[in-house]
């Protein structure tokens, strides 16, 4: 097998490896989608409103 | 136990089916049925009540019942087709033995107990929240319980998934690469893992809050991790689907795939980028970031897109090679003329694309933009969107599959094989009808989750243009139309696998 | 087949009619990703740019006292408001009423804060048909100038009990 994996593609091989995909399947969506969200909702300011004269 | 390893030999495909991998596909696609069919009189319900003409139930047991559709319909139907789907994917086509089996029974238990307590909370009016469950309207502890039990199973399941991929390969079951069918329904299975653990993170402070422990939960919140479950689920049914495209392409015209590289490139982009289009439920919502926003429903530069315009090419494609193959090779349309047409699974792979593709894929494409959701968001066009995708593409195609299903693996003939074949066709009608009606009343304004379109009892008067009601009853016959093929599918399954003919152990006939 | 194992080293180059394909979908996607962030800067429609939240409470005192200021009238129990040009509005979703009623001059520009005091609602303004998720706890803020004089409605499009269907406001445009 070792002189056939040095024929082979790179691409092959990492398409081939399910639990690198399952790492960047999970890590991608959970970081750009889902810690990047959490985090702006936490950092939003909260507004006080001026109360207009009565 | 020796049970585990007790298999037969499959007379058409040559492939191991272990005793064990059939018990767990019979009683986890007979379930989905069951959910189906509860699913369906719920549908034929609330469209007689949408339809003004109608206008069947009153507003408290419409709003129950359209909870009931969503769930049992986006949740249990799939999910656990899903799970046959993936036990299959694994322990037949890799030829090897399921991994704990005894641990899949389990999941397959955890999973019913919370589908029947969550159903049992919405029927008794206990968890008339909808689908997505928006806090702070607030459900019985219960309801969000069955969720996460359901949720829990679903991931064992998965596990079991992962392990008989790893069981197979140890065992050398396979030689070299996972054959495709089974690449994808890795995909499927990583964004379900992904999928599942979204719903654990904001079920578990869900239920935490309904029972007083948690005070308060941020609405906003709550809707971004929901739709990491609410809508990543949706693509885990996208890449099960194309999975069973690739599938049902082998089964009936013997379909191979023109280059293998091409539609796994595809399956890599939907792992990577498909679950960002969680994103399309928050285009319109406050607070969040207009970065955040494009960056997530683009699924980062339309990657996850691109993939789904690769397999509309490559499955055709790959159909119309094999058939050249076989002759058909006559004009440029001899080789779809001369597809097996008068069998299920080719009409329900092809319509399943194509409403898939070009009602459900493109509104959603377009739907999903920034500004366009302005248009959109929470009309019913947005119900016909998905009509389009989880029901015209998923569920089609699900069907599709169950009539060589039970031959193959549960080996019963047919009953019914006519109006099997007709089912597809009628089915998709009736969805596309219904996509068109939904679409057209949505886009004039026509709300989502709606009892009462003619606004009668509403504190200032109010009346659509009259086109409103006509696409609405549009809408209604086609949902006339497609709940008459899904009662022809859930007869012509239910009878096949409990009174079917069994066959003999080398008869080698699918249809 | 797609359900057996392909031979040993499957990547191959794609033939020409999927280079195609694929590059013309390629160019495609590209398109619709420049599309959404050029219309942050020559179109005008966006949804909501500023990030707020707000406490309920406050926000219902703060409605409040804009009802009370300017108010002008009342409809069907629900009070009509005349506010200033380029004054701060604000439309309150609660169960099952849009408050207040809003009477706005054409061509003014008005910085409109929606907010609820309970539930999620959905702003949807007919018959133009712009829709907007409404969530307790964030100030959804938007800059609405209107084009056109006439009597607008909005629906609510986001499931918010059983009255949800008779959940209707108005705004008049003069």
């Amino acid at each position: 097998m070792a002189e056939g994996k040095d024929k082979m593609s790179f691409w092959q091989v990492f398409y081939d490896d399910i639990s690198l995909l399952f790492l960047l399947g999970v890590v991608i969506p959970t970081v750009l989608y889902i810690i990047w969200g959490v985090m702006e909702y936490a950092n939003a300011p909260t507004y006080t409103p001026p109360m207009p004269a009565p | 136990m020796s049970n585990e390893l007790e298999f037969r030999t499959c007379p058409i495909t040559g492939k191991k089916v272990f005793k064990a991998t059939q018990n767990l596909i019979w009683i986890n696609a007979v379930t989905a049925v069951v959910f189906i069919l509860i699913g369906g009189i719920m549908a034929f319900l609330i469209a007689m009540t949408r339809w003004p003409a109608v206008h069947l139930l009153p507003a408290e047991m419409f709003y129950r019942f359209l909870t009931a559709h969503g769930l049992n319909m986006l949740i249990f139907w799939i999910v656990f087709f899903e799970i046959a789907g993936l036990y299959f994917g694994a322990s037949v086509l890799l030829n090897s033995r399921l991994a704990a089996p005894r641990v899949a029974w389990f999941a397959y238990i955890l999973m019913l107990v919370g589908a029947i307590l969550v159903n049992i909370m919405v029927f008794t009016g206990k968890a008339t929240v909808m689908f997505s469950s928006y806090v702070p309207l607030k459900a019985d502890p219960i309801y969000y319980l069955g969720i996460i039990l359901f949720a829990v199973g679903a991931l064992i399941g998965c596990g079991i998934f992962f392990g008989t991929l790893a069981v197979a390969k140890a065992e050398k079951t396979y030689e070299g690469s996972l054959p495709l069918v089974t690449f994808g329904l890795s995909a499927a299975a990583i964004i379900a893992v992904y999928t599942l653990a979204c719903g654990a993170i904001i079920y578990i402070p869900t239920f935490l809050w309904s029972i007083g422990i948690i005070e308060n939960l941020d609405g906003a919140m709550y809707r971004l991790i929901f739709w990491g479950l609410g809508h990543s689920s949706q693509q885990i049914n996208v890449t099960a689907m194309v999975s069973i495209w690739y599938l049902l392409g082998a089964l009936t015209v013997g379909a191979t795939p023109v280059n293998e590289k091409v539609c796994r490139t595809a399956f890599v982009l939907y792992i990577l980028f498909i679950n960002l289009a969680a994103e399309h439920h928050l285009l319109t919502d406050p607070t969040l970031s207009p970065a955040h926003k494009i960056v997530n429903t683009s699924y980062m530069m339309y990657l996850a897109v691109l993939a789904s315009m690769i397999h509309a090419l490559a499955i055709p494609m790959a159909a119309e090679v094999a058939q050249r193959k076989k002759g058909f090779t006559k004009g440029m349309f001899e080789w779809l003329s001369k597809a097996p047409w008068g069998e299920p699974g080719f009409p329900a792979m092809i319509f399943s694309l194509i409403i898939f593709g070009f009602i459900g894929g493109i509104t959603g494409v377009v739907y999903g933009t920034e500004q366009l959701s302005i248009k959109s968001h929470n009309t019913w066009a947005l119900t016909g969107h998905f009509h389009g995708t989880v029901v015209g593409g998923t569920t089609l195609a699900f069907m599709g599959l169950t009539y060589y299903v039970i031959p193959l693996i549960f080996r019963r003939e047919l009953i019914g094989k006519k109006w099997a074949t007709a089912q597809p066709y009628i089915f998709a009608i009736g969805i596309t009808l219904l996509a068109i009606g939904m679409g057209g009343a949505g886009t004039l304004g026509s709300p989502r989750r709606h009892w009462d379109v003619t606004f009668a009892d509403a504190i200032i008067p109010f009346s659509f243009d009259p086109a409103v009601i006509l696409f609405t009853t549009l809408a209604a016959i086609g949902a006339l139309i497609a709940v008459t093929g899904g009662a022809i599918y859930v007869g012509v399954s239910v009878l096949s696998v409990f009174f079917g003919r069994k066959m003999a152990p080398n008869e080698a006939k699918i249809l | 087949m797609s359900i057996t194992s392909p031979e040993k080293y499957w990547w191959k180059p794609a033939d020409l009619q999927e280079k195609v394909w694929i590059t013309i979908a390629i160019l495609w996607c590209l398109v619709l990703s420049v599309m959404m962030p050029l219309w942050h800067i020559i179109g005008t429609q966006n949804p909501s740019l500023e990030p707020m939240k707000i406490r309920t409470d406050d926000y219902r005192a703060v409605s409040d006292a804009f009802i009370e200021k300017y108010k002008v009238g009342e409809e069907s129990g629900i009070p009509v408001v005349e506010p200033p040009a380029n004054s701060d509005v604000y439309l309150r979703a609660q169960m099952w009423n849009w408050t207040p009623i809003l009477k706005l001059k054409k061509g003014v520009n008005y910085k409109f804060h929606i907010s609820s005091t309970d539930l999620m609602h959905g702003f949807s303004l007919m018959p133009i048909v712009m829709n907007f998720q409404i969530v307790p706890g964030h100030d959804n803020i938007l800059n609405i100038t209107p084009t056109e004089a006439g009597t607008f409605h909005i629906l609510c499009n986001e499931f918010c009990g059983i009255g949800h269907h008779t959940m209707i406001g108005k705004i008049i445009v003069i």
